[in-house]
């Protein structure tokens, strides 16, 4: 008896839909394609190639969304809480150039960028050039407000890849009282149209709270999804930022396992699904790293916890010493960070220790992971 | 000093390299079913040729073997973690054990674990889409091979212990036949018994509350000696890959959730 029909061992570890993005990239960024075929190849060495998302101008954001992990390093929180903005140098635009030649000797193909809003950012298009879009992929994240006709096009023609519009429910009333933000869900809809008009590639981001997952609005989202042939790419609800306390909202194996049985059926996923022929584990280092507006990266977008800052040290040695520490590193299947109650004890009783003293975050490696074991030890 | 804790895992020494110096227990394996007709019936399903075997005679030898491990004062801990029976019909044919997984045992794993959840998946994934046919041999320091050549010739029965060495690395898990007593029928497990083990235990890895361990075949080595075969549990459903068993270049993966395991056995007799 063989393998049934649905399984190949020779030929299904990466799907055809990446297969057919890969094809593209090879005429359209030659250096990015060649970057992804190194990756695979070198995957088994241990090699990685995580994301490296970018937080830019100060996490600036219109929107005040009730789940928002961003609200503390915000200005706006920072004032309310010290009278003054966050004094520490900022990232400028030759930091992300020497950022960009250092993560494309790595090997690393991708650059998310965030904010808050990232398209508040009046020097978005400098920050694009100088990250140079034809050896990265350049991913863009945004709550769709401004993201019209014309930003859209813009966005295009600056070289950007993709756009991640944020849509937390199909419900306007929810989604909009979510977000504190009245409209903001028709603006969602039309970023949505904005996006697939200019070509760009693009993903509906939703955050997904206990039990979400099996309610009718999240069947109404997946059609909607269907339909437009938007990939539906979920965040689980974390405790940390200002969802801080909002256990309630922390998923349960339930809500993630019948995740995993929609992803046979609809093109959902989350951060933790299988892809470029990995299988579904948790992300830290190895799939996505925060580079803080002042240079400190850490390992998950939800920790605020740093492993080093990268403009004082090469970028290659953090990442290492990233996968070197026992919580970070070594394969694990669960989101530590939305599921491992130790492990949120410990990151959560970190920034509340040094939040005490201090009112800037994330707390630095030497307070933090530098405290916890290594692979070494 | 003890070989095993009183969690049946072994314990680590110097020379070992572990995630941690003591077992965790935050990867859980389902339960373990204690019932060796309703083991014995699901096996018959997917091994026609153990039709004529009687649930007695299973139950007897199953019985004989563990309370053989019972009475080694080096080995009686390991009772205290979970294991699995499993019973393997005999291979008469001498075929590449890359093949024989490929094209028989993890069909027949499919095929039990469908059985049981219909709704789910069983997905296969080689990274690199290496092939497993004439890519797999076995270590040899495992004693995998005495297993294998006494299921040439007899039906065999025994015990999975997944979790005995559950935070090893890979190379510490071969490590232990040259380091553990001599038992007669004990080996590190590989392909035969675990997948076994897994058609009369489908539930093995499926956990509604937690995360379940993942199992490496580790007995087996690929050609390319990076890739490690395992299964592991994704949400509900179960998935075999041949996995890169590299933390980083140069330095070997040692997770909290992967274990290797020791398997006891022996020779079915009436």
């Amino acid at each position: 008896m063989a393998i049934s029909d649905s399984i190949t061992v020779e030929n299904n570890a990466i799907s055809e839909i990446e297969q057919g993005k890969r094809e593209y990239q090879r005429n359209k960024r030659p250096r990015v394609f060649e970057k992804i075929d190194n990756h695979n190849s070198d995957t088994l060495n241990g090699s990685i190639s995580p994301i490296l998302r970018l937080k830019i101008n100060r996490s600036a954001c219109n929107m005040q969304c009730q789940h928002c992990c961003e609200e503390p390093y915000m200005t706006r929180d920072l004032v309310k809480r010290t009278g003054k903005k966050d004094p520490r140098k900022q990232m400028e635009l030759e930091d992300y150039r020497k950022l960009s030649i250092e993560a494309d000797e790595y090997g690393i193909f991708r650059f998310v960028i965030t904010g808050g809003e990232a398209l508040l950012d009046r020097n978005l298009g400098d920050l694009i050039e100088v990250l140079d879009p034809y050896k990265h992929l350049i991913i863009l994240d945004s709550n769709g407000w401004f993201f019209d006709d014309e930003k859209a096009k813009w966005f295009a023609d600056k070289g950007g890849y993709k756009v991640q519009i944020s849509l937390d429910s199909m419900n306007p009333a929810d989604h909009d009282a979510f977000r504190r933000t009245p409209g903001a869900h028709a603006k969602a809809l039309r970023a949505f149209k904005a996006a697939k008009k200019a070509g760009l590639q693009m993903l509906l981001s939703s955050c997904l709270i206990k039990d979400r997952v099996f309610s009718e609005e999240f069947e109404e989202m997946m059609a909607f999804c269907a339909e437009e042939e938007i990939p539906l790419y979920l965040t689980l609800a974390k405790p940390v930022g200002s969802g801080k306390g909002h256990d309630e909202w922390v998923c349960t194996k339930k809500d993630v396992d019948y995740l995993k049985f929609l992803e046979d059926k609809h093109q959902i996923f989350t951060h933790m699904t299988p892809s470029y022929g990995h299988p579904g584990k948790c992300i830290t280092v190895k799939g996505i790293n925060t580079v803080n507006h002042d240079g400190e990266i850490m390992p998950c977008p939800f920790m605020d916890m740093s492993l080093g800052n990268v403009t004082k040290e090469p970028l290659s040695l953090i990442l290492d010493r990233g996968m070197k520490n026992k919580w970070l590193g070594p394969y694990r299947d669960e989101c530590i960070i939305g599921e491992n109650w130790e492990f949120i004890k410990f990151h959560n009783d970190k920034v509340n220790e040094w939040s005490q003293d201090v009112p800037y975050l994330p707390v630095p490696y030497e307070k933090g992971f530098a405290l916890t074991d290594s692979v070494e030890d | 000093m003890p070989y095993f804790n009183e969690l049946g895992w072994r314990c680590p020494n110097s020379s070992y390299r572990t995630y941690s110096n003591s077992k965790t227990n935050y990867y859980k394996l389902n339960k373990f079913v204690n019932k060796p007709r309703e083991i014995l019936e699901k096996s018959k399903k997917h091994f026609p040729s153990l039709q004529d075997i009687e649930s007695k005679v299973f139950e007897k030898n199953l019985e004989e073997l563990r309370k053989r491990i019972e009475s080694n004062e080096d080995f009686k801990p390991i009772l205290n973690s979970k294991y699995y029976p499993f019973i393997i019909p005999i291979n008469y044919k001498k075929i590449d054990i890359g093949e024989q997984l490929e094209k028989e045992l993890l069909p027949l794993v499919e095929r039990s674990f469908k059985n049981e959840f219909p709704d789910c998946h069983f997905k296969i994934t080689i990274q690199n889409n290496l092939p497993l046919c004439k890519k797999i041999s076995i270590s040899q320091i495992s004693r995998y091979e005495e297993l294998v050549k006494k299921n040439n010739k007899n039906v065999i029965c025994g015990f999975y212990f997944p979790e005995a060495l559950i935070g090893y690395d890979i190379p510490s898990q071969k490590e232990q036949m040259r380091d553990l007593p001599q038992f007669d029928g004990i080996c590190i497990s590989g392909a035969l018994d675990i997948c076994s083990a897994l058609i009369g235990n489908p539930q093995m890895l499926i956990h509604k509350e937690t995360y379940s361990p993942i199992l490496c075949l580790t007995a087996l080595e690929h050609q390319d000696k990076r890739i490690t075969c395992l299964f592991k549990s994704y949400g509900p459903h179960l998935e075999f890959w041949g996995l890169s068993n590299q933390l980083l270049p140069g330095i070997d993966q040692v997770s909290e959730q992967w274990t290797g395991g020791l398997s006891f056995y022996k020779v079915m007799s009436n």
